[in-house]
């Protein structure tokens, strides 16, 4: 099934910029074939409800290391630790920037 | 198809900017700024008018001391975690003009001149202008002091 989701926040400026919308697919099969590059949407590992979207930057021991495109910051891998696999949600198959 | 919001945050605490929390520490400068300027030095044969004088010069001096640094913090934050790259496109002189605002602070804390004051009152209006443009919204320029 597919997603459409609003994009909040800077993190992952310029490619999905504050406000762009992105459509996602939870296919199973889409996202076992997830690879390094491909941009996801996860589940925030402790606040409750709120999913994340953020690129795949390395694959460690079946787990997404995630990280924001914005050379500015992003609350990612980097703070947050590799994704496990149930994490994610879904891969942005379309991306809709004004 | 189903719709949803997905965060991109930069940040874990990330959110709330505003720039009226420099403008307040601003015209506060100004206001102390104009009290120093209006006061009379008494004669220093009157040792309770004299007492009273200095207290008040004293903290006068130490509020405007004290809200220079404060709008200058406020100035950093909107700078250095609100403002991004990408705001560089609409702001090329983005940079120079919180640096410039920021310098001016330390200015107010240098003098006892209105003019300093009021010239800090009016880059923090330009920031006010350019934070709200940013996020595409026009919320007009008020100030406590009227």
């Amino acid at each position: 099934m597919n997603t459409r989701y609003t994009i909040v926040g800077d993190s992952m400026w310029p490619a999905i910029p504050d406000g762009a919308e992105v459509v996602a697919t939870d296919d199973p099969g889409a996202i076992a074939a997830i690879a390094v590059g491909d941009v996801v949407v996860a589940k925030h590992p402790f606040r409750k409800d709120m999913v994340l979207i953020k690129r795949v930057a390395e694959l460690i021991d079946g787990r997404y290391v995630l990280h924001g495109d914005a050379p500015h910051g992003s609350e990612d891998s980097r703070a947050l630790g590799p994704f496990r696999p149930d994490a994610i949600v879904g891969v942005v198959i379309e991306t809709q920037a004004d | 198809m189903d719709k949803k919001i997905a965060h991109a945050h930069c940040d874990g605490p990330c959110g709330i900017y505003d720039p009226a929390s420099a403008r307040v520490a601003a015209e506060a400068v100004l206001s102390m700024t104009k009290k120093l300027a209006a006061l009379t030095v008494p004669s220093t044969d009157d040792a309770a008018a004299y007492a009273s004088y200095s207290n008040t010069f004293s903290r006068y001096i130490a509020i405007k001391e004290e809200q220079a640094q404060l709008t200058k913090d406020e100035l950093l934050i909107l700078w250095t975690d609100y403002f991004k790259p990408k705001h560089l496109a609409d702001f090329p002189n983005l940079h120079e003009t919180f640096w410039n605002a920021a310098k001016q602070c330390s200015e107010c804390k240098l003098h006892v001149e209105v003019a300093p004051a009021e010239k800090l009152l009016d880059m923090v209006k330009e920031i006010h202008e350019m934070f709200w443009k940013s996020k595409g919204r026009d919320v007009p320029w008020t100030t406590a002091a009227g």
